[in-house]
Parts: structure tokens; sequence; C-alpha cells
């Protein structure tokens, strides 16, 4: 039989696994940093909505109980809550008037909770 | 001499495989140079968005502290209102020292701080904006209005603080009335609460980002000034 000098099968398919790994790596890297950009919008979105609830929360007289809100465009729920924190000083006293805001944001898809936390008088 | 036979055992390759090793190597190239362009793409985009979010929750930082640390005796009015063909929102502080800069000992009492959303005027977007005067000694308490004193500082530069937006948002919350106000329009009281809403121009897709900000109450000695 007359050699003609062409690839072996073997060589062909070396060749394309490393292009075909290449290329994978160079589109994990692609999707990689899309899902850095996506958590940091995630991340950023949910730290403004708990700052914002935060700052809600000293518009008005606070009032013991918890709010629950629906879950944002990113799937992030949200829940506030505010107790009457009984402080007690040295001398034995104990203040009656300062309320503890803690707001709670639960990523059911990351499994993650961010919680932020404010004081406030009951009569500012 | 040796002479070379080209006939015998050493054979070329034809044209026809020559070109479709080079189509085979072009589609390969091309494959490559596609996937490349688009990880530059990508990470260009991913840096723009980033540098955008960052700038966003600064604008939104400085001005949660701003409002917070608001002198007591600063007074605050805001309406929507297009002046010489651009459209605006301009929320305007009055005694406002150190408000949105720093302290300066010589920064006068009655200084009169307007913070502005305003849309470009070839409409490419819209930019925040503020500027800082000293009002003339004639000026009067009914001049302590936002259209007023935006013609009053017609001069003086605005300062341009972030821009490309593709929309803003700014709605102002009346505690006692339970309600949300696109306009703000008495002075002796503030509203508790001011909610922006500011969507980007720059990113691949429109991003809205909602703030609300306190703002704390006027003091009772201000109010009946």
């Amino acid at each position: 039989m007359k050699k003609t000098g062409g690839y072996m099968l073997l060589e062909v398919v070396l060749a394309l696994s490393i292009f075909i790994v290449a290329v994978v790596g160079l589109l994990s890297c692609l999707k990689a940093g899309l899902d850095a950009d996506y958590e940091q919008q995630r991340f950023t979105n949910t730290r403004l909505n708990l700052q914002s609830l935060l700052d809600e929360s000293l518009a008005v007289a606070p009032r013991e109980g918890t709010k629950e809100y629906a879950p944002d465009a990113f799937q992030v729920s949200y829940r506030r809550e505010i107790k009457l924190a009984k402080v007690k000083l040295e001398d034995g006293k104990t203040l009656n008037d300062i309320f503890r805001v803690s707001v709670v944001a639960l990523d059911t898809q990351r499994d993650k909770k961010i919680i932020g936390e404010l004081w406030t008088y009951a009569s500012r | 001499m040796h002479r070379v036979n080209p006939g015998h055992g050493s054979r070329g390759m034809t044209l026809i495989e020559v070109m479709v090793a080079l189509g085979v190597m072009c589609i390969l190239v091309s494959g490559i140079f596609f996937v490349v362009q688009t990880s530059l793409k990508t990470v260009i985009m991913v840096d723009t968005a980033a540098s955008r979010q960052d700038e966003i929750t600064n604008l939104v930082d400085i001005l949660r502290n701003g409002f917070r640390n608001l002198p007591v005796r600063t007074q605050i009015v805001a309406k929507p209102l297009v002046q010489d063909g651009t459209e605006q929102i301009v929320l305007v502080f009055r005694d406002a020292p150190g408000f949105l800069s720093w302290l300066s000992e010589k920064e006068a009492d009655n200084l009169i701080v307007l913070l502005a959303f305003r849309r470009d005027d070839e409409g490419a977007g819209w930019r925040v904006c503020m500027k800082r005067f000293v009002p003339p000694e004639h000026f009067s308490e009914n001049e302590f209005d936002a259209k007023k004193l935006l013609a009053l500082g017609a001069k003086i530069p605005w300062l341009e603080r972030v821009g490309d937006f593709r929309r803003v948002g700014v709605r102002f919350f009346d505690a006692e009335k339970d309600e949300w106000l696109d306009a703000w329009n008495n002075p002796k009281e503030r509203p508790s609460l001011i909610e922006l809403k500011l969507v980007s121009e720059k990113v691949r897709d429109a991003r809205s980002e909602s703030s609300v900000l306190w703002v704390p109450p006027v003091r009772s000695e201000v109010a009946s000034r």
C-alpha cells in the first residue's frame, strides 16, 4: 500500500482536543466574568435595599414588630424587625425608649444572609 | 550533479489540499479570534459595569451621609422643572454649610446649595450636578423658590458628579400625610425620606438602582422662623 503522508486519527483527535480545551477555557473565563458582574450587581442592589430599609425605619416613630418584604428582581427577600431594647445602665436604671432595628436580606439562591442594624430613640 | 525528479518519491500537495488546509485554518483562526474578542469585550463590559456600580454607590453614600448630617437649620425645597430647554429636578438647600463638601470656616451661613438631576442638552442622558453660592443681601424669604434660585445662580457653573443616566426619578415622603410627592414646597418642614431612582445608560442592559435616604426632621425653632 502506498504511504500518502497524511495525519493519523490519533494526531487529529489530539489536535482537536487541545483546541477544544483552549476554547472551553476561554469560554469559562467569559462566563466567570459575567457571573462576577451579576454577583456584584446583586450585592450592590441588596446593600442599597438594606440601607433604604434602615433609613425608612428612621422616618417614622418606631413600633415593635416584624415586616416581611417580597423578593426583589434578584430573588432576595427582606425582613425588618423592630424590638424594644431594654438597655440597663450602670446605676441599675433601664432605658425604655431605645429600639433595635434589624434588617435581614435572605438570598435563598445563594443560601446567604446579610444583616444590617441600627438603634434609634422612640422620641427623636 | 544531483537532479531531483519531481515525479518520483517527493510528492507535493495539490492545490485543492492547500486550499482545504487554508480553509480549515481560516475557520479555526476566526473561531479563536471570535472567542478572544468576545472575552475582551466581556472583560471591558464587566469592568465598566463594576465602575458604574462604584460610581452609583459612592453617589448614594455621599448623598445619604449629606442628608443625614444636614445642619438643623437647613431648609429644603425641590421641584421638577424645565428651564432653558433643560429638564431637571432641582433640590435647593438653604443655610447648608458643609453640605456635600468640606466645611470651610469662611462658609457663609445663608449658603445656598443646589443639587440638580439634569437631562443633558442633547438628550444624551441625565447628570447629577451641584453648585453653591451665597445669595445677594436683598434676597428675601419669598425668593426661596427653586426656579428663582436657579436663575439667581445661573452664572455659576455646575459641578458634575455622575452622568450617563437613562432616567432619574426623585420623590419626597411626607410622613404627616403618609404620601410620596414629586415636589417639596414647604421649607418649614423637611421630607422624611427622599427616594432616588437611577437607571444607568452605560452598561449592556438598563439597570435601575433605587434608594431611600433619610432626612432628619427640622427643629421646631427653625420651623417657626
